[in-house]
């Protein structure tokens, strides 16, 4: 799912060479820590937060597939 | 395999025939490589005085086109079936992808398999996966030249058909009622569907009311006042 997310938002970004994907635990949850460039947070949330959100939804998506739950951060 | 393609342009002079037989073959094969075309003058034409006794030139050009090449992609196509193959491995592995591209949009279509998945409730993952698809062709080819639509096992088309009767269903209550119905909260492309449905129909107009995520259609009595 890391490589996933990875691969995906370098596609749309101006600087893919700094999205990096952390993927750790948390109280049984697999949590993805995401880190864009300063100037591409913006992109990555989105309008009203539609891009952020329609990340987390195929997350979801593909962690229901693995029995698993995926949450989505954006490093600060 | 190869076609044999024949045209026949006219022109002020010989040059501008040629060159128009030439733009023509282009166009019906533009993967062909011009050198291969063969062109003939086939009539000089008469230049005529004072546009009397003018005669166009005429040209007529030849060429052996081969089969057009299987992945003629552009970039933008090459990086959204990219996008759309890691999402059939990531979300819905046994379903297939299918991507086409014209002048104004990219359609990417998922078909077979679990589908359910790749919609999602009322069509939220068929929807993240369109507006993130959308994002790439913004940072690929800038805002507004492109759009990227993307559908799973023909669930578009059922879902225009159930709003457009959800969007009757309301106006006919609003007419026998004189009451305004406000209809679910619905996704831009939804609440639009749903305006254009309406648009037109005698006695109704629509408005849309609320923000994100609970902004939706209200059907109104046109005469309100």
């Amino acid at each position: 799912m890391a490589d996933f997310l990875l691969e995906t938002v370098r596609r749309f970004v101006e600087d893919p060479g700094a999205v990096s994907v952390e993927e750790l635990e948390r109280d049984g949850d697999a949590v993805l820590r995401l880190t864009v460039a300063e100037d591409d947070r913006g992109k990555v949330i989105g309008r009203q937060g539609r891009i952020i959100r329609s990340l987390r939804t195929l997350v979801r998506a593909g962690g229901a597939r693995e029995g698993k739950r995926y949450l989505l951060e954006i490093v600060e | 395999m190869t076609e044999e393609l024949h045209v026949e342009t006219e022109g002020a002079d010989a040059e501008e025939a040629s060159a128009r037989a030439l733009a023509e073959i282009r166009r019906k094969a533009p993967w062909i490589d011009p050198e291969s075309v063969s062109v003939q003058v086939v009539e000089e034409g008469e230049r005529g005085l004072l546009g009397i006794g003018s005669r166009p030139a005429r040209a007529v050009a030849f060429a052996l086109v081969p089969d057009q090449p299987a992945r003629e992609e552009s970039e933008l196509a090459a990086s959204l079936r990219a996008y759309a193959e890691a999402i059939v491995r990531t979300i819905a592995p046994d379903t297939k992808v299918e991507l086409s591209e014209e002048d104004e949009t990219v359609s990417i279509r998922f078909s077979g398999g679990d589908l359910g998945v790749l919609i999602g409730r009322r069509g939220q993952t068929v929807d993240a996966i369109e507006q993130i698809a959308n994002a790439i062709v913004h940072q690929q080819v800038g805002p507004g030249a492109k759009r990227a639509s993307v559908d799973a096992g023909g669930y578009r088309e059922r879902q225009k058909a159930a709003l457009s009767y959800a969007a009757l269903q309301a106006a006919k209550r609003v007419i026998s009622s004189g009451e305004p119905q406000a209809l679910e909260p619905m996704s831009a492309y939804e609440r639009r569907l749903v305006h254009e449905r309406l648009k037109g129909y005698a006695g109704v107009t629509t408005a849309s009311e609320g923000s994100d995520p609970s902004r939706h259609v209200v059907v109104l009595p046109a005469d309100a006042d």
